[in-house]
């Protein structure tokens, strides 16, 4: 239930485990919290394993956090979409790992062991077709040591 | 910002790609190489765009919206090549510590696998 003090701010609100329909793996919340405070995100990890832990090997755990938090507040298909592309990029073989960060842009972290061109325009003709299926914006930036 | 001329973008791309030439060898400025090669790229394509959409001339926002524009009006392989372009001469600008990189032999791939991509647009005008 959610309260709102003398300044209108939200305090306080039933954290209620949030409903998933089943027949959309994983991907709608009928409750979504309001506020970041409220906000668990290892909570809802396990509820999304199959979206990062199970598939998403070159992620790190930090990043598969970043990028949960960040994939919560996207629509379903916006949400499919990102994930394919990591997915394609992670079962790439020259791909060591992967970051994802959100300070201020969304930017997916590919670190190649060299430079490489033709792995390098492998991970760019990725980024073009998933250009073409979400208008989510999302950097796609190559790191070499 | 305003409409740039297809024309204009051609003629600044031209600069700059001669700005690489004038650079000339010396490895202490090799960075502004990759910078000025990809700079010169993006007029090529700005004006590949300006043609193709604008009717002559183009206003494009920013990185953002010219990535877009790319990716929708450029075909896969040449989109990849000024991502490659993009990505190096971000390194050079904003990345000291990745200096070692930057070398004559990686120059020289994007110089002539990647760059004619985008320089070669203006002939399907």
């Amino acid at each position: 239930m959610e309260t709102a003090n003398a300044t209108g701010f939200v305090t306080d609100y039933n954290m209620a485990k949030p409903n998933i329909l089943e027949s959309t793996p994983g991907f709608r919340y009928s409750n979504r919290p309001t506020l970041s405070t409220d906000f668990t995100p290892t909570y809802h990890i396990t509820e999304f394993t199959y979206l990062t832990s199970h598939h998403i090997k070159g992620l790190s755990e930090n990043s598969k956090k970043i990028l949960y938090e960040f994939l919560y507040i996207l629509d379903s298909r916006d949400r499919d979409a990102i994930i394919s592309v990591i997915k394609e990029i992670d079962s790439c073989q020259f791909v060591e790992s992967i970051d994802f960060e959100n300070c201020h842009v969304p930017t997916l972290i590919i670190n190649l062991p060299k430079i490489n061109r033709d792995h390098e325009k492998k991970i760019y003709s990725i980024e073009y077709h998933f250009l073409k299926k979400t208008k989510v914006k999302i950097n796609l930036y190559i790191n070499f040591p | 910002m305003s409409f740039v001329k297809t024309e204009e973008h051609l003629a600044q791309a031209e600069i700059n790609e001669s700005f690489v030439s004038f650079i000339g060898d010396t490895s202490k400025y090799i960075g502004w190489k990759f910078v000025a090669l990809h700079y010169s790229a993006l007029h090529f394509g700005d004006a590949y765009i300006a043609n193709k959409i604008g009717g002559g001339r183009v206003m494009i926002r920013n990185h953002d919206h010219r990535k877009e524009l790319y990716d929708t009006h450029m075909d896969e392989d040449t989109f990849s090549s000024y991502e490659r372009l993009e990505s190096f001469s971000r390194k050079a600008r904003y990345e000291p510590n990745k200096g070692h990189l930057l070398t004559v032999d990686l120059f020289e791939d994007l110089l002539t696998k990647d760059f004619p991509k985008l320089k070669t647009l203006s002939e399907r005008f």
